[in-house]
């Protein structure tokens, strides 16, 4: 009997022990598996590194920089500890704010008690400081305990604001992901933020590794590295120089390009006023925006030598073609074309109309042309297209319907006037006379690398605009131009220089106010075998009007620099 | 009487039998016991390690990109320029060229 009791209950524990085994692993089995696996699985969010980008030399442009999230747990502090947390790391933050002119103490005492706020918060987690630096995060962890360091990356500058509207920012997007805004960092976004991975590792009871368990996720994979067409030899030079004539030519704002015309790779690109893109929120967006690529300006007399190019492309006039027309002002739809220094040249040939940047001359070139072409070479220079140069925040202004073109339209047209461009726009257009008639894709990027392959961006032709001849033409008028007119004296002596003026008056509400121009200088060197095209363009230079006076001077200025880095030597 | 020694004799042998299968037994589960525990404490030494390798990789290549960035400072042309300034060097002003 006493057996049979044991027995049965033997077998109810049995029942019981099978049931409860059914309960666990048959209908809890999914939620306890979940449990198990948040118990034993750590999983973590592997940070992709932004991809460098460098110059045409492999020095580095932008790079990233570890820096680290400062926090704690309040609730596991006592008020010693907290004590000791705030005086220690307020001795290390002065330090690090270091600033000549700054109380040291006082600061000090400030950062203390903004500590001691913190710290006495009823919270389980307060950030302390955010993006202190490797070297200080070491200095604090061996000093004190109880605190939490966050890594992450912050975009490093090494040539610091330099070449900034090329770069453009790395900013937060809406989710608080680090997002490349404007230039190259927008452009590029996608290849340089790379794809951050996620690991879940299987870990002991002690949290360590289990080395035969199970590796679960992707691992990250870093952005792609850009290497630039930009030679920061000639970035520099540029800066330095373009910085100097703003301060000097008292301008509003300044922008020079300098480009290959043999490749469209761009070797040079600078504008002030500018910003660091480090603490870019620091400066009026108004600074962002890129002036080479984004903003249009009237051209004006820099645009002749493409009316001219046209129209000797054409074959409806020749370089000694006699002007007819250019005796004295001329009269158009109710208005009078006059020349910029109200000088005329009756009989002129179309060279010297280049070398006097005469208005009445373009006129007399513009009607020989007629709309119909010149629409057409507009076109084909690439005015109101993009140029689809490889940064983010490109503008083109459009061109205006044909059938909406007067014959006054024709006219300014011809000179520069009444018709909008960008820089880039312009300097591309000039290309095509210094590589012999094409059209070339501006290029910022030579090179997308990332760890396993690398690849080149090739110079892309767009078409051809002028025949070799024309362009060969119109180079020495556009010589002829630096040696005889109002900038032959800044023009370094022995070298072969193509180029052109330009003082395009502003249209303000309506008409244009003579007293507010952009001043240009257009031209590339040497005129036999160009190096380099280059535009400088000063928006309202105070000290004076004339493109003659300011660009002109810096492009020589930056030209005199240009020549032994090119090791180019004087062939006259 | 033969028969009986025989069925005695047998039941030795198995009896022998079973108890050499169960030391046998015995051994190889202490045998698999030991070498559990060793297993056991050599991953969670080579995790230990593992770990602490994962570590220092991890701040390796944080230092390496310090530096790196310590080196771009460095030789970016405006230290470049300025060191130069510091040293007396100075802008080429009138180039003569040899013919």
């Amino acid at each position: 009997m006493r057996i049979k009791l044991i027995q049965l209950c033997f077998s109810a524990f049995l029942i019981a022990i099978i049931l409860r085994l059914f309960y666990w692993q048959i209908i809890q089995a999914q939620s306890l598996q979940a449990k198990a696996e948040i118990q034993h699985f750590v999983g973590s969010k592997q940070d992709a590194k932004r991809g460098n980008i460098y110059f045409a030399d492999m020095s580095v442009l932008a790079s990233s920089k570890p820096v680290f999230n400062l926090f704690t747990n309040p609730k596991n502090l006592n008020d010693d500890q907290k004590n000791k947390i705030a005086t220690t790391l307020a001795k290390i933050f002065a330090a690090d704010d270091l600033v000549d002119g700054v109380d040291t103490k006082k600061h000090e005492l400030e950062i203390k008690a903004d500590l001691t706020s913190k710290l006495s918060q009823d919270l389980f987690w307060v950030n302390l400081r955010k993006n202190i630096s490797l070297n200080l995060k070491t200095q604090i962890e061996g000093s004190l305990e109880g605190l939490g360091y966050d890594g992450s990356y912050n975009r490093f500058y090494p040539e610091s604001s330099s070449s900034a509207h090329l770069l453009g920012f790395v900013g937060s997007d809406a989710k608080g992901e680090n997002t490349g805004y404007f230039g190259l960092e927008g452009y590029f976004d996608g290849e340089l933020r790379g794809i951050p991975g996620f690991l879940k590792n299987e870990k002991d009871a002690l949290g360590l590794p289990i080395l035969i368990g199970d590796f679960l996720g992707t691992g990250s994979s870093n952005g792609k590295n850009l290497v630039l067409n930009i030679d920061r030899t000639i970035q520099y030079i540029v800066e330095r120089i373009l910085k100097q004539g703003i301060e000097k030519y008292g301008a509003k704002s300044a922008s020079v390009v300098v480009m290959d015309p043999k490749t469209g790779a761009i070797l040079a690109l600078a504008s002030f006023p500018n910003y660091d893109p480090a603490q870019f929120s620091k400066y009026p967006k108004e600074y962002y925006k890129n002036p080479v690529v984004a903003d249009q300006y009237e051209p004006g007399s820099t645009f002749k030598v493409l009316v001219m190019a046209a129209a000797l492309n054409e074959d409806v006039v020749k370089p000694d073609s006699k002007c007819d027309i250019c005796s004295g002002p001329i009269p158009i739809g109710g208005f009078l074309i006059r020349t910029w220094d109200n000088k005329y040249y009756p009989d002129t040939n179309l060279t010297d109309v280049i070398v006097h940047s005469d208005n009445t001359g373009m006129v007399f070139t513009g009607k020989k042309l007629g709309l119909d072409k010149f629409y057409s070479y507009l076109e084909n220079f690439g005015f109101g297209d993009l140029t689809n140069i490889d940064l983010q925040d490109e503008a083109t202004p459009d061109l205006r319907s044909k059938n909406g073109w007067r014959e006054i339209d024709l006219a300014t047209a011809s000179f520069g006037q009444g018709i909008a461009v960008t820089p880039i726009q312009m300097v591309r257009a000039i290309s095509t006379i210094a590589n012999g008639g094409y059209l070339m894709q501006p290029q910022v990027v030579k090179e997308i690398k990332d760890e396993k392959s690398t690849f080149t961006i090739k110079p892309k032709v767009i078409r051809q605009v002028l025949k070799e001849s024309t362009a060969k033409t119109i180079t020495e008028m556009m010589v002829q131009a630096v040696d005889k007119g109002e900038a032959r004296v800044y023009k370094p002596k022995g070298f072969k220089v193509a180029g052109k003026t330009g003082t395009a008056q502003i249209p303000v509400a309506g008409h244009y106010d003579p007293t507010k121009t952009i001043a240009s200088f257009v031209g590339f060197a040497p005129a036999d075998d160009p190096k380099f095209v280059m535009l400088v363009r000063y928006d309202q230079p105070s000290a004076s009007i004339f493109g003659s006076e300011t660009a002109a001077p810096t492009f020589f200025e930056i030209t005199k620099q240009l020549f032994p880095y090119f090791k180019i030597a004087p062939s006259e | 009487m033969t028969i009986t020694k025989k069925i005695e004799l047998e039941e030795k042998e198995n009896n022998w039998r079973s108890n050499k299968a169960l030391i046998l037994g015995g051994f190889v589960l202490t045998v698999l016991a030991i070498l559990q525990i060793w297993a056991n404490n050599t991953l969670v030494t080579y995790g230990d390690k593992f770990d602490k390798i994962r570590q220092l990789e991890a701040s390796v290549l944080l230092e390496n990109q310090v530096l790196e960035n310590d080196i771009a400072k460095l030789i970016s042309l405006g230290s470049v320029a300025t060191a130069s300034n510091l040293l007396g060097l100075a802008e080429a002003k009138s180039i003569q060229y040899l013919h």
